[in-house]
């Protein structure tokens, strides 16, 4: 591990996310594309991420926003 | 200033999603229902209040998450057991690489992500401590972006990269005891 995979794995959140300016971003970008471990455990955390979007996500019924919308109009909310 | 009569039509469209939101922090669907419609009636409410034109996702997803803080006090949650700080960074993935699995490990990394079912990673969100939960789920379910999550929880942004890296790192922990528990991978090398 040497202080440019630190450097680049102190920010892999921010970079994940969206997060940093574009020097940022492409001094990270660039180190893992030239560094496999780290450009592995990005390609990980990435994927880990998009998983645990897809997997929490929930099927609201219908039935639900009816109910709200019953539940407001009774209160008088327009 | 938002004009009270367009409530229904401005604010509905993100029923469902609130709904969801509410969902994964009740994990009880008819507590979840009860913050969502006392949500709204605030929502309502204030809506004088809001700055037409500004983030009303972001509004209203702090309407719902202060309403559940609010009425189900976090306080009263049993204590972490897993201290997140004890953890290794990308402890999932350095586990998988340190990992006694049949296949090589580059592969055993790759394929666990996978292996997860949809419960699981919901029940692995659902126990995380409360503080951990909300950055992870506002980031990586609902998209928003660290400002926002910022305004939605109402601490500055530092706070919620450092809780969203524990978080991550405490929801990795809990996803590895999984793959262990169900035999995706066998007992590390080093414990």
């Amino acid at each position: 591990m040497s202080k440019a995979c630190d450097d680049a794995l102190d920010r892999i959140y921010p970079f994940l996310d969206g997060e940093m300016t574009w020097i940022h971003r492409a001094k990270v970008r660039w180190h893992l594309r030239h560094c496999p471990p780290c450009g592995d455990l990005y390609d990980f955390e990435e994927r880990l991420k998009v998983r645990v979007g897809e997997g929490a996500r929930v099927d609201v019924e219908d039935d639900v926003v009816a109910r709200l919308k019953g539940f407001l109009d009774e209160n008088g909310c327009r | 200033m938002a004009d009270q009569a367009n409530f229904q039509r401005d604010v509905m469209p993100y029923a469902k999603q609130l709904y969801a939101h509410a969902l994964r922090m009740t994990r009880n669907p008819a507590d979840a229902e009860d913050v969502l419609q006392e949500s709204f009636l605030k929502a309502y409410r204030s809506y004088g209040t809001y700055q037409e034109g500004t983030n009303l996702r972001a509004w209203l997803y702090r309407i719902v998450t202060n309403t559940y803080i609010n009425k189900y006090r976090s306080a009263q949650r049993k204590p972490d057991e897993v201290g997140a700080d004890d953890l290794e960074d990308f402890y999932l993935y350095k586990k998988m690489g340190s990992a006694d699995t049949p296949s090589s490990a580059q592969s055993a990394e790759s394929s666990v992500i996978d292996a997860f079912v949809d419960g699981e990673v919901k029940d692995a969100i659902a126990e995380l401590d409360e503080r951990f939960r909300l950055p992870v789920v506002l980031a990586d379910v609902e998209g928003f972006a660290y400002k926002e999550i910022a305004e939605i929880m109402d601490v500055p942004i530092g706070t919620v990269m450092s809780r969203l890296h524990r978080g991550r790192k405490q929801l990795q922990a809990r996803l590895f005891d999984v793959a262990r528990d169900r035999g995706i991978v066998g007992v590390t090398a080093d414990e």
